[in-house]
Formats: C-alpha cells, structure tokens, sequence
C-alpha cells in the first residue's frame, strides 16, 4: 500500500510531497520518542506551578518521565496515572504476586513516591505488634535479620552467615592450627578444636559474634515464611559461610555453613515421630532457644515424671528427660531392641561393661537385655519375640512390607496369629503360625529374642548387689515368662500379641532355637505323667511339646535304668557271694 | 600270684586329675542347668568354675591324646579291632553271667593290651567321641559372641547347648557305670587299687578279672 501511496504523492506535487514526508518522520519521531518529545517541558516549568514538589526526588526522573501524558502547558486537568511499572517491571511482577501486590496495595501505600527519602515506610509501620511467639529464639532472629529474611522472596546470592572471631590477648593463632587439613575450609571438627582450644588458651579473652546476610525482596512478600528447616535443615539456605578471627591474628576461612547455622531434626521426618503424629508442634515444645527443660515433657507426662523426679538422676541433676529420650526420633522408645535401649544409658554409662564384669557373657547379656532390666526392679520385664529371615548370613527382623508381600495384600496378622480370637496367643498357634509363614518365605525364618521392659517404671535408683543374683532371670521362675509377646510390624505401629502357655524349653524344637536361657526349663512331673497320656493339657487343650525338655527327661530315664540295672547287679552278687 | 605294672604313673594321675574334674564339671553343670537347685554356691561363681574347669579338662584331655600318641599306646589300648568286635558279646555274657558263676574272665589285661573290647568300646567313645564335642561346644559357650558364626552353623544357640547337655549326660551315665564295674575285681578295690598303685594282679590260673 505505501509504495503506491508514496508514488502518487510523488506524482501529483513534489512541495506537497516534501511535506507530507517531513510529516510522516516527524510523526514517526513522535510516537518513537516521546518521552524525549515531552522532555521539552521541563521540571522548573512544572514547579512554577507545583510549588511543593521542588524538592521531589525519584532517581533521576523528571517530572515527565512519569506524568507522560503533559507534552505542553496548560495540560489537561486530569492526567493518567503513572505506572511504576513501566520502569520498574520486574519489580513489579513481583510484587503483583505478593500478597501485598495481590491484596491490591499499590506502591504508594508504602512508597512516598514524590520524596523516596523522606516519609520511608517499613514493615513495622503496619505490622506494629507481631508478636512472633512461635519463633524460637525470637530476639536472636529478628535483631540479626531484617523481616525479608524470612518473609521476602529469595533474590541475588545464596544467604551467607559470618563468625567474627575476636581474641584480644594471648599468643597468636596460627593458620595450621585452624584449619590443619589445609583446605581452607573449617569443618565440624576443626571448629570445635578451635573453640577448645580458645577455650584453654584464650579464656574469656574472646568473643564472637555472627552476622547474616540473606537476600530477601521486600516486593515479594508471600504468604508463607521460610520454615525452621529451610535454614536448619537439609535445604539450609546458607551456602556461604566464612570464619574469620581477628585480633591476635587475623585469618579468614571458609566453613561448612552448617557449623554456624545449627541443624534441627528434618521437619519431614518429625512428622512421622509419636509426636509429630499427634500433632504437637515445634513451637509446642521450643519456647527459646534454650534446650527444653523438663518442665516442657511435664506438661503432658506428668504421671512418668513424679517417679523420676524422685530418682537418683533427677535428685542428683544427672539426667533430663531428653538426655534419655529424643522426642525427635522416628522410633519410639518401645520399638527399640535391647541393644538400642541399653546404647540410651551407654551415652552417659560409658564404663557399663567394666562395671558388670561380675556377669558371666558381659557383652552377650547387654544385647539381650537392658540395663532397666535389674535397675528399675518395678518395672514389667518381658520376653519379646520377633520374627526374622536369615539372608547372606544376616539376620534382619521381618518388615510389614515382608509379611503382607507373603500374604500378597493387607493382612490382619493377628486374626491369622491368634486363630480363635482369644487374644491370647499360645504355643500351638505361635508355631503353627511360624511354620505357616516359613512356607511362605525362601529365605530361612527364626524366631528370635529379647528380654526388655514393656512398662517402665521410671526409677533406676537400683543398685549394687542386690540385683546380682542370677536366678532372679535364669528360673523357670522369672518374672518375664508370665509376660511374653510377640512383636509383629503393622502398617502403622508395631503389635504387641500376648503370649502364652509355653516357656522356651518347652515350644516346638523347630521355633526357637535362637534363644536360649539357663534354667528356663523344668521337667515336671506332668511332663513325665504326659508322656503316660495321664497329665493335664492345660488351656490349650492339646499336649503341650516337650520341645528341649525332652533331653531331660530322656537322660534321666536312661540314669534310672542304669540304676536300676546296677542295683539288680549289686543285688545278684549279694545272693551269689560275689 | 604276679603283679603286673599296668599303669604308668603319668597316666594315674592324669586318671586321677580327669575324675575329679569330670565330677566337678557334672556338678556345676547340673547347678547351670537348674539354676534355682541351689543358692550356694553363686550362680555366677558357678559359671566361671564350670568354664576354667572345663579349660584345665581341655589340657588334661590334650595330654592324654599326646602321651598315647607318642607312646603308641592309642593303637594298642583304645582302637577297637576285629577281633575286638567279636569280643564284645563275650565280654558283656561275663559281666551279666560268667562272673556270678565264678567263671574266667575271657580278658587278661597285659601292658600291651590294658582294656577289654567292652572297656575299649567305652573308652574310646568316651575319649575320643563325647570328650571332642563335650569340649569344642564348651569351647563355643566360653565366648559365645566371638563364635557366633560358628554357632549360627551349627544351628544356633539352643542347638549347641542341647548338644552339649546330651553329652553330659553321656558322661554321667558313663560316670556311675565305670564308678560301678570298678567293683568288679577280685576285691571292691582292686581295680581302684591297682589305679593308685599300677599295679594290677595278674590272676592265678582258676582267676578272674
């Protein structure tokens, strides 16, 4: 179309066609350029009449650059609305996003935009009383972080975290000595011998002090805070961290962020603890940044703790409950094994072994039973047994992801177990239960063994001599035969099936053979009146299995044959006088 | 009648040394066994005298293995042989019946032939058979974390000590069989005599043992 155009106007006049292209440029100009256009008006003509805007400050922006739509005086009565956003575009975007920009507040609700240096609102000019209860070690946070730190969007740079390490006397501090690996990077060890070390050599001469820088962009406040574990977890924000010393010497390293920024339980993982399951909050619990005190399980374990706090640990300030517990662990106390339990004392127990030299099979002892088992008298004692596969020569409780692949969908295991529903499982349906599954599996199954505390009584104030008789455990006596469970997983917890009517000696050979007590077994004489077919069956109806008491009762039989045999012996060389 | 050095010195002792550590190791064993039998002495002491017994049993099994070897007594006295075999019946009808009818024994014990075939069949199960297993499983039970594998082998724990029972009560059986038929002599304690002394009596033509 233009050619043509043009081609006319060429043809018709060449003044007129001079003048209709200096026209078409100058318009063309005009709609390129128009800031430029307007920028004829300038700022002072503006302030002849708005007077009050003389000491306006925008950056370097006149007037125009916003109120683009004056290209000469007198301009209209009503102009546009200047958008930020056309400078500020990306800011912009953001802030649309955020929920401020989203709530619909426009930029002058915090910006004075006619006097950026005056007037400057912050944060706290709305949100004047946040109380941020919830934060643990609320000063320490909001004092060594602006609110973007958490609440802004993550823009320019990882965050960094810096320890100023001032030591004002003493002997100076080598390179070598800090970092002796040479990487240039302070690692967890490295750090806490050079705290040690200030601690020996440089006794209250010096001090520290930790700064943080995280980028944060007030635009793009969201709606949710950064989480405790975005910083103090696995995702930790601060890829930077850097340690410098000063005063005697002056140093400064790299260091793993994760020695200055201390690392809380992964979140994720919380949620799957006995607490997390029922809900309990961090901030439930973590009020500061002090370690909680006893005070905090008190609110909800008052009944366990008027034991223990009249124990020796409590009256002696040995022991917090979280010296002992971890309220963060995934495994509840009660899914622990022996071992485990008896690593929990060990922590502060370290000497257990040598102290216990007086047990025969020291060690062997401590990986069947915990230390409560002697040391908390009150306490309900059980055996425990468990179901496990040997494969490669190891041997591994069963999972419930073993058992309901075997039974190829969701079983309820004790329907299966406990067949008539008795909730009593007693030998009979244990093995049949165990040899039922043992079909089911390549891998060999046992049945194995522990004896742990089932219902603790929280006093360990039990000690020396008293406890060191043997037969308490090793007689067909103990206490833990009247307490016997089998622990099978479930999908969601663990089930605990009572068991009963048999002690080891006497459950099918084929069971346990993994476990064995001195002296849990007894050949009674409803043993010997059984194999007679004369004895009581007991509940359970059926003949119990001799199981190993038949090794007993065999060898005493053949001793009283003998004896018989010698006396019939004896007896003939009297009357024979031989 | 002629007396005939049957047993040397080295051996009565070693006799001796394995009787009373045999009684003491089927006296603790069966305080272990039952544990509750009685409270004296501690179970624990028990446990440790049980097993440093069962290690000086251990040596004094080694040096009757090794006097027999180097002496080439083991051939003679201990391994059964043919003729032994069908020695055997014979040997039991005396107990049973020849001895009461004041009949010969069909034995006569020489120093180069100490042992009856009934003597040696016991002898040898007891020395070379139950004293082996008695002793490797008692050896697994000393340290019992140190040889799990070993255990686990055999089929765990509840295997080796039914193992190790059964051969105990092997030994008791056997204990109060060769206390009883040690009476068997010409008097009730020739043949405990001829034990301390070494010498036995070799009998006069119409005499037994």
């Amino acid at each position: 179309m233009m050619p043509k155009r043009r081609a006319i106007l060429f043809t018709k006049s060449s003044t007129s066609a001079t003048i209709s292209i200096m026209l078409a440029i100058i318009l063309v100009l005009l709609a390129l350029f128009s800031p430029s256009l307007n920028a004829a008006v300038t700022p002072d003509e503006c302030l002849d009449c708005h007077e009050a805007y003389r000491k306006s400050n925008h950056g370097k922006a006149s007037c125009v650059d916003c109120h683009n739509d004056i290209t000469a005086f007198p301009h209209r009565e009503k102009l546009v609305k200047p958008l930020c956003k056309e400078c500020h575009k990306e800011t912009s975007a953001l802030y649309a996003k955020s929920i401020h920009g989203a709530g619909g507040l426009s930029c002058k609700e915090c910006h004075a935009v006619h006097f950026l240096d005056k007037d400057k609102k912050d944060c706290l000019f709305c949100h004047k009383k946040v109380a941020h209860d919830s934060l643990p070690s609320k000063e320490k946070h909001l004092e060594s972080m602006g609110c973007t730190a958490c609440h802004g969007t993550k823009r320019g740079g990882s965050a960094k975290v810096q320890l100023r390490v001032h030591v004002s006397k003493g002997g100076a501090i080598g390179k070598e000595m800090i970092d002796p690996d040479k990487n240039s990077v302070i690692d967890r060890a490295e750090f806490d011998h050079l705290l040690a070390y200030l601690e020996k050599n440089h006794k209250d001469l010096y001090t520290m002090r930790k700064s943080y820088s995280v980028p944060g962009d007030v635009h793009g406040v969201a709606k949710k805070a950064l989480q405790c574990d975005e910083c103090h977890g696995e995702g930790n924000i601060f890829k930077e961290a850097r340690l410098r010393l000063s005063g005697v010497s002056s140093h400064t390293f790299r260091a793993d962020p994760k020695i200055l920024i201390p690392e809380l339980p992964s979140i994720k993982d919380y949620k799957a603890t006995v607490h997390g399951k029922k809900g309990i909050a961090c901030s439930d619990c973590h009020i500061s940044q002090e370690r909680i005190s006893d005070d905090t399980c008190l609110k909800c374990h008052k009944e366990v703790y008027g034991v223990y706090k009249n124990s020796v640990h409590t009256k002696k300030g040995a022991a917090l409950c979280t010296d002992c517990h971890n309220p963060h662990s995934i495994t509840a106390y009660r899914e622990y094994n022996a071992k485990q339990r008896v690593d929990v004392c060990a922590r502060c127990h370290k000497d257990y072994l040598e102290k216990h030299t007086w047990l025969p099979h020291t060690r062997l002892h401590f990986n069947y039973l915990e230390c409560s088992t002697c040391h908390s008298p009150e306490s309900q004692k059980s055996i425990v047994f468990y179901i496990g596969k040997r494969s490669d020569g190891k041997k591994q409780a069963l999972t419930y992801r073993d058992i309901s692949d075997a039974y190829s969908s969701h079983v309820d295991l004790k329907k299966i177990i406990d067949a008539d529903g008795d909730n009593l499982v007693i030998s009979q349906e244990l093995s049949d239960f165990f040899l039922g599954l043992q079909k089911k599996f390549r891998e060999e199954l046992f049945v194995g063994g522990s004896i742990i505390v089932t219902k603790v009584h929280h006093d360990y104030s039990e000690k020396g001599t008293k406890h060191k008789v043997c037969t308490t455990c090793h007689s067909h006596n103990a206490p833990f035969y009247d307490s016997m469970y089998l622990i099978l997983p479930d999908a969601e917890d663990q089930l605990y099936i009572p068991v009963k009517g048999t002690t080891l000696g006497a459950a099918p050979i084929s069971v346990f053979t993994d476990l064995s007590l001195l002296g849990e077994e007894r050949v009674t004489i409803n043993d010997i009146k059984m194999l007679f077919g004369v004895g009581d069956k007991g509940r359970s109806g059926q003949a119990p299995e001799l199981g190993f008491k038949w090794i007993d009762l065999l060898g005493i039989a053949l001793f009283a044959i003998i004896l018989i045999f010698i006396i019939l012996h004896i007896i003939a060389r009297i009357f024979l006088k031989r | 009648m002629k007396k005939i050095y049957l047993h040397p010195l080295p051996i009565r002792i070693w006799h001796w040394a394995n009787a009373f550590l045999i009684i003491m190791l089927i006296l603790t064993g069966i305080h272990l066994r039952v544990p509750d039998i009685t409270s004296f002495p501690q179970y624990s002491f028990t446990v440790a005298l049980h097993k440093y017994l069962g290690y000086v049993l251990t040596a004094s099994f080694l040096f009757w293995l090794f006097y027999y070897l180097f002496t080439k007594g083991m051939a003679k006295h201990y391994i059964l042989n043919a003729r032994d075999f069908k020695g055997i019946p014979k040997q039991a009808l005396y107990y049973l019946y020849t001895y009461f009818a004041k009949g010969r024994s069909p034995f006569t014990p020489t120093p180069d032939a100490k042992f009856n075939p009934l003597q040696k069949l016991a002898y040898s199960s007891v020395m070379l058979l139950l004293m082996p297993v008695i002793i490797i499983t008692g050896i697994l039970f000393s340290d019992i974390l140190f040889f799990f594998r070993y255990i686990d082998m055999i089929g765990g724990l509840r295997i080796l000590d039914a193992i190790h029972v059964i051969t105990g009560y092997c030994f008791v059986l056997y204990l109060i069989v060769h206390i009883y038929m040690s009476s068997l002599g010409k008097g009730i304690a020739t043949y405990v005599k001829s034990m301390i002394t070494g010498y036995a009596e070799e009998p006069d033509d119409e005499n037994k043992p």
